[in-house]
């Protein structure tokens, strides 16, 4: 395997380029190097609205070669901390609570979360009372103390970044760093043999040909779909959102304040994403078409920007991406793997997106296939793994549906018992009688943990339930000292951190001294 | 040096200026002695001299080390380094101090301070670009939380000396080169032998208040006079001896 080819250069096709050159970047025996070639068209244009990310991240861009100054530098990029959910619930039980990125306190030794419920009474918020994030996020408060701090503490952290700049970044670096080939052309028509696909014709470079083709085209799936006619598991009965309308909205003032998490505040037939960059915030508003027509969708999404500017939004400006929520029946379809977009569709809630963009990445160049002859078997491999965390993520988000009690048509409908796959609905029927347990998750492509499920459910849940919800597993509560002593480092932790840590804006500051 | 002028320290105000840094603590090159915190008492012990300052004019008795003496200035002042392996936290707040206003403590800057600076590339920024504290300013902030409650302490440590009636007076003398000797007056230490005949009771009770550790280290801490002197060595007409002597009769 020595010729790859990445049809299209948007996110998903640079960070996959970046990572198989980083990957593979030696010589082997007979002195052959891997060749990465991506064609990006300059009459297609990436969606770009993908701009949170995991902290997986930071282990991508250090394995690529990018640092964090430069993303902070080049992309716009800021910190993000934690997921920040309003308004799920429709009222009266705690109209906001956190999904943050760090682990509850004691998580390397004990999972605090059962003690937790069965003292929830007199408690507070379940990730405000085990892990110190909250607290950081509610007082936009940094993860870290400075650009340099690499002792000193340093909160679990991801990023949010503008997505044509970082774009940019990984072009530019792929190509000058990397020894990534580019070419600036449209593809024209692709051959087929019975190995799969065994050439691209382009406007004008003629006939290209690779060992192994990565569909990175985006939603037209210009390889995986339009050619190998792969099709796509629906999940909208399951996610029924298929519109998106999003909008950049600029800060008053430029020195603002800036928020270190998502904010997925909820509406009539879907929720709006706000991701706060260094001189703009991101927004965007998700809806099902089917509980909401597109002008009352409009009007949702401007009355939440009036909320947060003076100026008059014209809701003709809001730019518009309509989906289908699922993913391919394969992922990987003989010498031809579909990354980003061409793979499937996931609503943005929980930065899912480039998430499954960086695994399916990773995967790739871990798994690349030395030669043909074994090719099937890792395609076998690749397509079981990718499956389970297409299933994984549906599920997860799913999770953040069904706890609400909001009773719009919409919401009603997300409840309802054929919409919430078997698996969630199983566990869930368990967790209304027991803890969430790690060893409800045990596959490799549970890409959500029980710590995040834990945080959602337990974030949504009111009190009467939590205790219900521990009372059979009480008998199993030995460490009643440690986990209140957690408890209170928690609240020390909190307590020192708000004396310590620079603001959120702090932190980029000191990037640009 | 121009005139030490403290102004609370506002956001909006005081925006753009840097603290420069400054290892030799040079604003306190004169003095001769600076009030101390309780919390301070261990640290500073094994360095300078803890003695009590008696302010005749406001009759008030302050815990305080002592860095030098008059005609010297502060001898632990250089023009490279801070010639000791202890710094006074007060010392090290400038040119940061707090004030207390009905319960409020504000946190006040010296406005002519010569280390703070609107120059860019000079010196680090007590806001940024939000208007937030840095981690500088937190540290500061810290520190003068730190001072405040130590001095509190301090002041109740010296009411509890009084209560049992422990105070002496100290009388410290050193002779210059030239055999100029010099006096110290107003200073108080700690009574040995009315320590030694308190109560059982009492003894345990002011252990376990931490009383009784920092009553020795300010006993123990009086052998760092001769530091004192030999750091006068490189002033002109330096310091030869020292003399102390504890009233103990009163």
């Amino acid at each position: 395997m020595n010729q790859i080819i990445i049809v299209g250069g948007g996110t998903a096709g640079w960070l996959t380029a970046g990572l198989l050159a980083a990957t593979h970047c030696k010589p082997d025996d007979a002195g052959n190097l891997l060749s990465i070639t991506v064609i990006e068209s300059e009459s297609v244009h990436p969606i770009g609205v993908g701009e949170g990310t995991w902290p997986t991240m930071r282990q991508t861009l250090s394995k690529i070669g990018i640092s964090e100054a430069d993303l902070v530098k080049h992309a716009s990029a800021t910190f993000k901390q934690a997921s920040k959910f309003v308004n799920w619930h429709h009222s009266g039980l705690g109209n906001s609570y956190y999904h943050p990125f760090s682990a509850p306190q004691g998580s390397a030794n004990l999972d605090i979360s059962p003690y937790w419920l069965s003292m929830h009474t007199e408690q507070g918020q379940y990730a405000s009372d085990v892990c110190f994030q909250p607290s950081l996020c509610d007082e936009g408060l940094a993860p870290k103390m400075s650009s340099q701090s690499n002792q000193s503490f340093v909160a679990n952290y991801g990023y949010h970044l503008d997505a044509g700049q970082f774009i940019e970044l990984l072009r530019s670096h792929c190509v000058q760093n990397l020894g990534v080939n580019r070419i600036v052309d449209d593809v024209t028509s692709v051959k087929q043999n019975e190995m799969g696909i065994c050439g691209l014709s382009t406007r004008g470079h003629g006939e290209i040909q690779a060992d192994l083709y990565v569909d990175c085209s985006g939603f037209s799936g210009l390889l995986i779909d339009k050619e190998l006619n792969i099709e796509l598991t629906d999940a909208s009965h399951i996610l029924f959102a298929d519109r998106a309308l999003f909008f950049q909205l600029p800060y008053k003032d430029p020195n603002a304040p800036i928020a270190c998490y998502t904010q997925s505040t909820a509406q009539k037939a879907g929720w709006v994403w706000d991701i706060a960059l260094q001189h703009r915030r991101g927004t965007g508003y998700v809806y099902s078409s089917r509980h909401q027509d597109d002008e009352a969708a409009r009007e949702t999404y401007a009355n939440y920007l009036k909320l947060h500017t003076s100026d008059s939004i014209d809701a003709s400006s809001f730019r518009e991406i309509r989906f289908k929520t699922g993913y391919r029946k394969k992922f990987w379809e003989k010498n031809c793997v579909a990354i980003g977009l061409s793979s499937g569709f996931l609503e943005p809630l929980e930065a899912s997106s480039l998430m499954l963009i960086e695994q399916s990445a990773t995967l790739l160049a871990e798994q690349l296939p030395a030669d043909k002859c074994v090719m099937a078997s890792v395609e076998r491999r690749f397509n079981e793994r990718l499956k389970g965390m297409w299933e994984s993520a549906i599920n997860f988000l799913k999770l953040h549906y069904v706890l609400s009690n909001n009773d719009s048509a919409f919401w009603k409908d997300n409840r309802s018992n054929e919409s919430i796959p078997f698996e969630l609905s199983a566990l869930l029927e368990e967790w209304r009688l027991r803890p969430v347990l790690e060893s409800d998750f045990s596959r490799t492509s549970d890409t959500f943990s029980a710590q995040s499920y834990r945080y959602i459910l337990y974030g949504m849940l009111d009190k009467a339930e939590c205790a219900t919800a521990n009372s059979f597993y009480k008998r199993a509560l030995k460490h009643v000292d440690f986990a209140n002593k957690q408890m209170s480092l928690n609240k020390a932790l909190i307590k020192q951190l708000q004396a310590r840590m620079p603001s959120h804006r702090g932190l980029i500051d000191s990037f640009f001294k | 040096m121009s005139r030490t002028r403290f102004i609370p320290l506002e956001p909006v105000k005081h925006k753009s200026i840097k603290l420069k840094n400054d290892p030799t603590f040079s604003h306190s090159k004169l003095f001769n002695f600076v009030n101390i915190g309780f919390n301070e008492i261990a640290a500073l012990s094994g360095c300078m001299p803890l003695v009590l300052v008696h302010d005749e004019a406001a009759d008030v008795l302050s815990l305080t080390c002592c860095l030098g003496f008059e005609g010297f200035g502060n001898v632990f002042y250089h023009e490279r380094q801070w010639l000791g392996h202890a710094v006074p936290l007060s010392v090290q707040c400038y040119p940061f101090n707090y004030s207390i206003d009905e319960q409020r403590v504000s946190v006040l800057i010296d406005e002519n301070s010569t280390r703070f600076t609107s120059f860019d590339d000079v010196g680090a920024a007590l806001f940024s670009s939000d208007g937030h504290p840095t981690t500088l300013l937190k540290q500061q902030q810290e520190n003068l939380a730190t001072l405040l409650e130590g001095q509190q302490q301090a002041k109740a440590f010296v009411d509890i000396l009084k209560q049992y009636d422990l105070l002496a007076p100290l009388s410290v003398s050193i002779t210059r080169a030239s055999g100029q000797i010099v006096h110290s007056s107003n200073l108080y230490s700690v009574n040995e032998e009315k320590y030694a005949q308190l109560e059982a009771d009492t003894i345990v009770k002011l252990h376990k208040e931490g009383i009784s550790m920092a009553i020795n280290a300010m006993l123990l801490s009086l052998r760092q006079y001769n530091r004192l002197v030999q750091l006068t060595e490189s002033f002109e007409d330096p310091a030869i001896r020292v003399g102390i002597k504890l009233n103990k009769s009163m």
